[in-house]
């Protein structure tokens, strides 16, 4: 007859836990070796991976590829970024100096993610360094996935693919960090190969603490996700915030999976009376309840003032969190697309005038400032890999999307402004543009 | 009903030589009297934010046990580990979503006097739904392997959690579906600041009747006792004339009623859900129900509102507390904390009410 539970809830026990872990385990470790072909033929070989499609002027001799992820909560902005490149492409006319180029779009995300995903980020790295015709790649989106693809990348053979970012923003994938070996475990062949066009979150972290200096906060409550991209930020703004007079009550990691309710927490949170809450972490991370569930304990946010980064600068914050993200302020890295002038300007007239988007999302002039940057290195280059990834270091672009800026031997752009939004009558619009003075922007020596 | 024939259950460690027993019985107290030190501390500690955590505890609670009761009556009557249950609440949230937001029009502006009622047709649609989704996956999934190894259903159950999980995502997509607060948020009273809401008093004033209501159906109702028959010997209440299918298929529709009215308080609460929201709580709820002596009515709502309690007080109190990263290690430490000390669960001894 009937036995109470015995060892078959153990086993279920051990099903539940191991499932758990899998499920937490949110990729952080890869080992990728990248392997090579030989020289480029006329016509790029396309990329032989599913996630990918096809090539944009296939005639082309040497392949570019983008890596963004195409689905979930990113993909209004990312599917604005592919198009962003296609036509900086195609007003070069396909060419860069004596080269012609092709273009093929991939995608480092699943649909189940709802966002990038290590195993999807790790096998696009392996198939471009498997295609010989791949000379340089645009992307990636998420800095997460950019820490598993940059080292593949830099392995390929014959040489290092070029890998230009509009939208990473961990300062580890350039510089020094409190974490061990960055940036030098990205370039493990010793020679750099990865450059970025925005400011990284050692500017976005000061560019918060300002902007809530500004508003007169007196203490902080700071909540991260502990990713590296959450408690990052999260860690550059508490840096910042303490340089700049503010107390900060405490920063700790909260749940972020789905059905979570945060009440408790910041009714915990409550009792330590703060003027602002801060979380570094990402709005596909539940984060409309934390925003929801903030509102109801501790009211809106123009009473607690809410400070969050670009993990959540996009309109779905507005959806998910609803009337509750109302007076919230979120940072972006770079200037916001209206306020771009001489050949910005011209370039959001264009894309408008071509693709009719409802709104212009804040990186898609990044991607084509990315897209100019590769030009760039190809048209000074040899037509090998190795030149082109090579000529992303020191290159000077005049007149581009974002006005004129350079590339630092550790692949920085020398622009560092930083946009925060306010969100007003259910939508995110410019609340500043700042750049953080350098004794905000903390630095660690190289690794 | 039933049960235990035989022997008393006692805890897995005394199956070790006999002094393991002693150390079994001392590290137990250990562990509730460190437990209550922490309660009593924190409680001395913030008195104000004591009171209010527990009362937001007691609401969760209330969402947990509707779930959890899910799991231990499907476990009373045929011993199976429905793990597809968390996804039935699931689809619980998503239908009252569909039904109320988008279908009904209901958005907070309404008076009471219309939202009520179609709150109450909102919650009907959510309990057909995942009653008659709970019954067809008994009938598909379940049933053929009745007589199979115990592990077939378990693993197939884990299966179904998945394919529920995917379904939800194909229909839905995988962003939040939020809804308006329709729920009244209007504060009832302040502790220390903090707003107790009429929307978390109405949450436990749901659930309560529906607790009771199930506890007559099973204690004092012809069919409550073919399904402790059932439970108790399937072999004999069919020699005794009672149709074994059909008991099964009652108990799976009861549970996936509760998992719709779980499912529709939970998005009035959180007012929003998504895709993959039943594996946490289905955790959890699992969790509470063998807590509370898996197979037990009352105990899986005691266990419920242990959880609730606990997770809430990880999260909101200050005194010595992990906080709100750590509550899924809390809590899956007191499953395997009870399954090595109690597995019979909290309540486990108190067998009148096994479904």
């Amino acid at each position: 007859m009937r036995r109470v539970p015995g060892r078959a809830l153990w086993v279920t026990a051990a099903v539940l836990v191991l499932a758990t872990a899998a499920a937490c385990g949110s990729g952080s470790s890869s080992d990728n070796n990248g392997t090579g072909g030989g020289g480029g033929g006329n016509a790029a070989t396309p990329v032989n991976s599913s996630t990918c499609k096809s090539v944009v002027n296939p005639d082309g001799q040497l392949l570019v590829t983008s890596d963004l992820p195409l689905n979930g909560s990113s993909s209004h902005q990312t599917t604005q970024m592919n198009q962003a490149i296609e036509m900086v492409f195609e007003q070069a006319g396909w060419k860069a100096g004596k080269y012609t180029i092709a273009f093929q779009p991939c995608d480092d995300s699943t649909p189940q993610a709802g966002t990038w995903d290590s195993t999807t980020c790790s096998a696009n790295a392996n198939a471009y360094a498997q295609d010989p015709s791949v000379i340089a790649n645009i992307g990636t989106f998420n800095s997460g996935c950019a820490e598993l693809e940059a080292p593949v990348l830099n392995q390929a053979q014959p040489g290092p693919i070029a890998m230009v970012s509009p939208a990473n923003t961990w300062p580890g994938l350039t510089q020094g960090t409190k974490v061990a070996a960055e940036p030098s475990k990205y370039f493990p062949t010793g020679t750099r190969s990865y450059a970025r066009v925005v400011a990284p979150d050692n500017f976005q972290g000061p560019a918060l603490a300002l902007t809530a200096q500004g508003l007169g906060v007196k203490s902080v409550y700071i909540l991260n996700d502990k990713q590296a991209y959450g408690a990052g930020v999260a860690q550059y703004f508490e840096d910042a915030a303490k340089k700049l007079g503010i107390q900060v009550l405490g920063n700790s990691a909260y749940n972020t999976k789905t059905g979570t309710n945060y009440q408790a927490l910041f009714q915990g949170i409550a009792a330590k009376h703060p003027d602002a809450i801060m979380v570094g972490g990402l709005i596909c991370e539940n984060g409309g309840q934390l925003i929801k569930d903030k509102v109801a304990v501790l009211g809106d946010n123009s009473k607690v003032k809410l400070f969050l980064p670009d993990g959540f600068t996009t309109s779905q914050t507005i959806t998910d969190a609803g009337k509750a993200s109302e007076g919230l302020y979120a940072s972006v890295a770079g200037v916001p697309t209206d306020q771009l002038t001489g050949a910005g300007a011209t370039f959001v007239q264009d894309f408008q005038d071509k693709y009719h988007p409802d709104f212009v999302d804040p990186y898609t002039p990044y991607a084509a400032a990315a897209a100019q940057v590769v030009l760039k290195a190809i048209e000074a280059s040899d037509g090998t890999r190795a030149s082109v990834s090579k000529n992303l270091f020191g290159a000077q672009i005049t007149d581009s999307v974002l006005g004129s800026f350079s590339i630092n031997d550790a692949g920085d752009t020398d622009q560092g402004s930083m946009t925060v939004d306010v969100a007003k009558n259910g939508k995110l619009v410019t609340y500043k543009v700042l750049t953080p003075p350098s004794n905000l922007v903390e630095t660690f020596p190289d690794q | 009903m039933t049960a235990e024939s035989g022997t008393a259950r006692r805890p897995m460690l005394a199956a070790l030589p006999r002094f393991s027993q002693q150390i079994n019985r001392v590290l137990t107290w250990v562990v509730v009297g460190l437990f209550v030190v922490w309660v009593v501390g924190n409680f001395i500690n913030a008195p104000k934010q004591f009171v209010s955590v527990f009362l937001l505890g007691v609401t969760l609670g209330s969402i947990y046990a509707l779930v959890a009761l899910g799991y231990t009556l499907v476990y009373g009557i045929i011993e199976l580990i429905n793990f597809a249950h968390g996804d039935v609440f699931m689809w619980g949230s998503m239908i009252a979503v569909t039904v109320s937001a988008h279908w009904l029009g209901l958005d907070g502006s309404q008076g009471w006097y219309v939202t009520a009622p179609l709150i109450f047709v909102t919650l009907l649609a959510c309990i057909a739904f995942c009653g008659t989704l709970n019954v067809a996956i008994e009938r598909l999934a379940y049933r053929p392997l009745r007589n199979a190894p115990k592990l077939a259903p378990l693993i197939t159950a884990i299966g179904m959690s998945f394919i529920l999980q995917n379904a939800g995502a194909l229909v839905y997509g995988f962003i939040e579906q939020p809804v308006p607060d329709i729920f009244p948020t209007k504060p009832l009273f302040r502790i220390g600041g903090i707003a107790y809401t009429q929307k978390s008093l109405l949450i436990v004033l749901i659930t309560i009747p529906v607790l009771l209501a199930l506890v007559y159906l099973v204690r004092s109702t012809r069919q409550g006792k073919a399904m402790r028959a059932v439970a108790q010997d399937m072999d004999a209440s069919r020699m005794m004339g009672i149709d074994v299918d059909r008991t099964i298929a009652f108990t799976f529709a009861l549970g996936g009623a509760l998992a719709g009215a779980a499912g529709l308080l939970f998005v009035m609460y959180q007012t929003s859900t998504r895709y993959d929201l039943g594996f946490q709580l289905g955790l959890f709820a699992f969790t509470a129900a063998v807590l509370g002596g898996i197979g037990n009515l009352t105990g899986a709502a005691f266990g419920a509102l242990l959880i609730g309690l606990i997770q809430a007080f990880n999260e909101g109190l200050s005194w010595h507390t992990p906080g709100s990263s750590w509550t899924q290690s809390v809590i899956f430490s007191i499953l395997i904390l009870v399954l090595v000390f109690r597995p019979q669960g909290l309540l486990g001894e108190a067998v009148s009410d096994r479904a």
